[in-house]
């Protein structure tokens, strides 16, 4: 928790980029307050002095690092695709002629936070904007603004998204 | 004009224009839940765009770093207001457009017992 809040004042001051006793404290009093409010919504144990999950070995961790940054250009060339799908759309296609519907995905990720990723990965990319999650979380109800064939989209997502999230939070 | 210019107007362009068309999706789309995707997806390129302009114009790092940051916060909050008003729209009932083709989620709500079926 003090760990959280100190990496939140360092980041405040940073961004400020003026180091000044004030700015210390106008950081520290609003970390604390972001991290209060947040607290009740944070799923992190609070192990390994504040900051997450136990240690894992080095190798482990590399690996990890590496998935994560391949995840994260992933999702940022997904994100542009999608923008340029979304725009070829609104410009180009006759209203008449989408095919808007609700398709049903089971879900193999189980973490909340696998979830939460997963669940905006899909409304940030082409044609599709997550809408529901059944209770038992095993069911995404997603809305797809242009369905020729449901099959397509949802093995579309199975295999390019939930595969690359299920590696890293399962 | 030198090439600090250029891309700061290539880049503010780009992000401009993809508002507009965002916006032109919101009044052409046929109902809300279409709407949602011209409003939810187009405009986050935009934003991109805009903010990477005022990143480079200011030409220094911690323009940057904060540019950055609203970009990364700005991606991880849109699709929740997208999924929010999707949802709520779903559950109060507001109309889909006639050429709709399917519905998984139709019947799934037990609204009683506020859970959704799977």
């Amino acid at each position: 928790m003090i760990v959280l809040i100190l990496i939140l004042t360092l980041t405040w001051m940073a961004l400020q980029s003026s180091f000044t006793l004030p700015d210390l404290i106008v950081g520290l009093a609003v970390s604390y307050a972001i991290v209060a409010l947040a607290s009740r919504f944070l799923s992190i144990p609070f192990v390994n002095g504040g900051l997450g999950r136990p240690r894992m070995d080095s190798r482990k961790y590399a690996h990890l690092t590496v998935k994560w940054i391949a995840f994260i250009g992933f999702a940022v060339w997904s994100i542009l695709k999608a923008n340029i799908d979304m725009a070829r759309i609104v410009l180009f296609r006759r209203v008449a002629d989408i095919r808007p519907g609700i398709i049903a995905i089971p879900l193999d990720v189980k973490s909340d936070a696998g979830i939460t990723v997963l669940a905006n990965l899909i409304t940030l990319t082409p044609g599709t904007v997550s809408l529901d999650i059944s209770t038992d979380r095993r069911t995404i109800y997603i809305h797809c603004i242009d369905v020729q064939d449901a099959d397509a989209v949802r093995n579309d997502i199975k295999q390019n998204f939930e595969r690359r999230v299920m590696e890293l939070l399962p | 004009m030198d090439l600090k210019e250029i891309v700061t107007l290539t880049l503010a362009t780009i992000g401009v224009a993809f508002v507009l068309i965002s916006s032109v999706g919101i009044v052409k789309l046929p109902d809300l839940y279409t709407r949602i995707h011209a409003s939810g997806k187009t405009g986050t390129l935009g934003i991109m765009g805009v903010l990477l302009a005022v990143a480079v114009h200011h030409g220094d790092l911690i323009a940057a770093a904060k540019m950055i940051a609203l970009i990364a916060f700005f991606w991880l909050t849109a699709p929740v207001a997208a999924h929010m008003l999707d949802r709520a729209a779903y559950l109060t009932g507001v109309k889909r457009a006639p050429q709709t083709v399917q519905d998984d989620l139709a019947g799934k709500y037990d609204v009683e017992q506020g859970r959704l079926r799977s």
